[in-house]
């Protein structure tokens, strides 16, 4: 493919905006701090970084390796995919791409080890779980993802499993969406049998208490975090996990949690006004934005610092959380829908 | 001599086997729950601490205790004791064995409160005063003869004696020691510094729990009337209730069913009912147990944020647990135990607030006797020995490597810290 026929490539410009992912970090750093109270803007903002990043990124690959051989979509996943990133975040993105695997992955993965250290340069850390477009697992082309995808469902393991709820947030940042919505589909035809949303329910059984039995909110006792609470385990978690599994059951291409809750609501009227509570936390997250400084701070709340309504609201979104995960795991597991 | 009375001493003579294999659960449980690094020395001191009460007991702690009684307040003669006599009851030799298990748990309880920056000195010496001085004075108190024991007081196997006394000295310790390493930061929040095996922790709570029916059981010092059957019972309940309700107040209040709290739980109801066995009704033994079980737990968490660092957990357990026994019989005592076993029946048999009285004048009299001593006691230690805490390397490095010389656990743990003073010329 040529660079004429990259610019034609949906959300791609011919020239990156900034010459250098210097020039892309510091621009985020610039700007951070007035964004990260607001979680809307602040997805928005990480968006048009990474996808200043990627675009930076495919040039510097042309450049070293000659045109992109094909069309692709570059996708993310996590909580990008749900944009619902914190001030500070981590790597998780593939690719899918036209073509073949044995003709255009070893190009590909070559752009997604350019994308991860880009990303690394503008203050995105490298994924631990290497759920990264420079691993064969992220980059495939469609037929490889539906490969891949069925071997996830056959193997009937917990690991495998872990990787479809994964890729199931995808959300396509840059490039070709039709290549990821196929996929997408094809995940939902499979992953949309009773016994697979079942096995699906059960790899994300585990629900952190936030509340103890006498309704006090549960922060951390001791190290370094002592007396803050993890919102990301105790109050994202339950949502996320229970609108990803609505999501596959009602082939729900969304990928943000409060989008899945729009669109699922009025079929399942349990999951009606959680949206309310779901927003709440990430306001609540960001109202805490200028006390973070690294990435793990993100995940936590200091409960001592909460005013009485935050407390109460926070109350209420885990006791919330947890009615719709419990609900939404019987139903997945009774195939009582 | 009589079958009967052969049998009594027999009776205490497993009741002193019983309660000396004590020390080894006390062994699984500390090493349990303190780190790898430190665990051949917990381990190895229970021991050697073990000799010295041995042998100062015998020096001079039994004459403290039960020798002629001067003004109430302790014992003085019986000194090196000896008595080989055959006396048509208890010999004198199977009642010195068994008192000098009890000291020795007394000690032991109270060296909960070094583990872990102690100085090995530090133990020998305070081995010696704590055996020759606190503990014999508060027994000569209460068993002795002396100036409690004639207020009625009702203590039947030393919920005060041995449990509040040696929390007491653990107290001392660990205020005059101050926290372990890492356990707080500079803000005050707390760090968990975990015990490196709960599977020996519970072993040991199970091992103390199987030991305490010769703490208490052997206490009735005869068989005759198998009066050790219902005092083995109420054991058996109070522990049971402790552990239960340890583990159901940590899932309500934690969100989680904490081990340590559960097992904590166990020996709180023990220690509870040490005092009240020979005295209430079996459901009040598992009311004493599940209050002791839960008062233990909330006593964790009140010494840890009030910057008491307490490896072992001696004070919530023994100290908390054992006041609280002690007390309980002032509430639960029974007209018919109290008049069998001595005292009066408590408030909730028409007793009065005189038995209640007299367990709470003993037990404040006591604790605060023992803390002070024992905190005095401590000082003169420090002043003998140079400090009582070992150097901020050596406690890094460990207390195997840095008091014995080899670690526990040779092949798990590594001396770094020496590693490092190479790599640095430091």
């Amino acid at each position: 493919m040529s660079n004429s026929s990259f610019s034609q490539v949906q959300g791609f410009s011919p020239e990156p905006s900034f010459k250098s992912y210097e020039e892309i970090k510091k621009d985020k750093e610039e700007k951070m701090n007035d964004l990260a109270g607001e979680p809307v803007k602040l997805n928005e903002a990480h968006d048009k970084w990474i996808s200043e990043t990627v675009t930076l990124a495919v040039h510097h690959h042309q450049s070293e390796r000659g045109d992109l051989p094909a069309h692709f979509a570059f996708f993310l996943m996590g909580s990008a995919g749900r944009q619902e990133q914190a001030k500070f975040s981590d790597q998780d993105h593939g690719i899918v791409f036209e073509g073949r695997d044995d003709e255009h992955q070893d190009y590909f993965l070559g752009l997604g080890a350019e994308i991860r250290e880009g990303m690394a340069v503008v203050g995105y850390p490298r994924c631990e779980g290497l759920v990264m477009a420079s691993h064969k697992r992220w980059c495939h082309d469609v037929e490889g993802w539906k490969k891949q995808v069925d071997g996830w469902i056959e193997a009937d393991e917990w690991g495998p499993f872990r990787h479809l709820l994964t890729f199931i947030d995808a959300r396509t940042l840059l490039g070709e969406d039709k290549l990821l919505e196929e996929v997408k589909e094809h995940v939902f035809e499979q992953a949309g049998q009773e016994d697979v949303l079942r096995r699906l329910s059960e790899n994300t059984a585990y629900l952190h208490k936030g509340l103890n039995a006498f309704r006090q909110l549960l922060p951390e006792e001791k190290g370094p975090y002592a007396g803050s609470m993890h919102i990301k385990d105790v109050g994202f978690f339950p949502y996320v996990h229970a609108l990803r599994l609505l999501a596959i059951y009602e082939r729900v291409h969304a990928s943000s949690t409060i989008e899945r809750i729009r669109q699922v609501s009025e079929k399942h009227a349990y999951v009606q006004g959680k949206d309310i509570h779901f927003k709440n936390l990430l306001e609540l997250r960001a109202s805490f934005s200028e006390q973070q400084h690294a990435y793990e701070d993100v995940h936590y709340v200091p409960v001592q610092q909460l005013s009485k309504t935050q407390k109460s609201e926070l109350k209420a979104a885990l006791k919330e959380g947890k009615h719709l995960f419990q609900h939404t795991k019987k139903i997945m597991e009774s195939g009582d829908f | 001599m009589d079958p009967i009375v052969l049998l009594d001493n027999l009776w205490v003579m497993i009741g002193f086997i019983l309660v000396i294999l004590m020390q080894g659960g006390f062994i699984l449980l500390e090493a349990g729950s303190t780190r790898m690094k430190n665990a051949g020395h917990i381990a190895g001191k229970t021991i050697f601490t073990l000799g010295i009460s041995s042998l100062v007991f015998w020096a001079v702690g039994y004459g403290f205790i039960y020798g002629n009684d001067v003004g109430g307040i302790i014992g003085l003669s019986n000194f090196f004791y000896g008595d080989a006599s055959t006396a048509d009851g208890l010999t004198p030799a199977v009642d010195f064995i068994f008192q000098l298990a009890f000291a020795a748990i007394a000690l032991t309880i109270a060296f909960g409160g070094f583990a872990e920056r102690a100085k090995l000195a530090a133990y020998v010496v305070f081995a010696i005063l704590f055996s020759a001085i606190v503990y014999p004075i508060v027994a000569h108190w209460i068993w002795g003869g002396g100036w409690i024991s004639g207020l009625g007081k009702q203590d039947f196997a030393g919920s005060t004696v041995v449990h509040l006394t040696g929390a007491m000295g653990a107290l001392a310790a660990t205020i005059l020691l101050k926290p372990r390493i890492g356990k707080y930061n500079k803000d005050g929040s707390v760090n968990n510094l975990p015990g490196h095996n709960q599977v020996f922790t519970a072993l040991g709570v199970l091992l103390l729990w199987v030991g305490w029916f010769g703490f208490n059981g052997a206490s009735t010092f005869g068989v005759a009337d198998g009066f050790f059957g219902y005092v083995s019972m109420n054991t058996q309940l109070a522990a049971a209730a402790g552990a239960f309700a340890a583990l159901l107040i940590a899932w309500a209040v934690l969100g989680k069913a904490d081990v340590p709290s559960m097992l904590n739980g166990a020996l709180a109801g023990l220690v509870a009912i040490t005092a009240s066995c020979a005295f209430v009704a079996p459901w009040a033994s598992v009311v004493i147990g599940a209050i002791g079980g839960m008062l233990c737990f909330f006593s964790v968490r009140f010494f840890e944020k009030r910057n008491i660092d307490d490896p072992i957990f001696a004070l919530s357990v023994h100290g908390m647990a054992g006041a609280w026994g002690t007390i309980s019989t002032g509430f639960f005592a029974t007209p018919q135990l109290a008049e069998m076993n001595g005292g009066r029946a408590g408030l909730f048999y028409g007793g009065g607030l005189t038995q209640l009285g007299v367990q709470i004048i003993s037990v404040v009299a006591c604790g605060l006797f023992a803390f002070i001593a024992s905190y005095i006691l401590l000082l003169i230690t420090k002043s003998i020995i140079g400090g009582l805490r070992v150097s901020e390397e050596e406690e890094i490095m460990g207390l195997d490597m840095s008091e014995h010389g080899a670690y526990g656990y040779p092949e798990n743990v590594q001396p770094t810290l020496d590693n490092s003073s190479e790599r640095t010329g430091a």
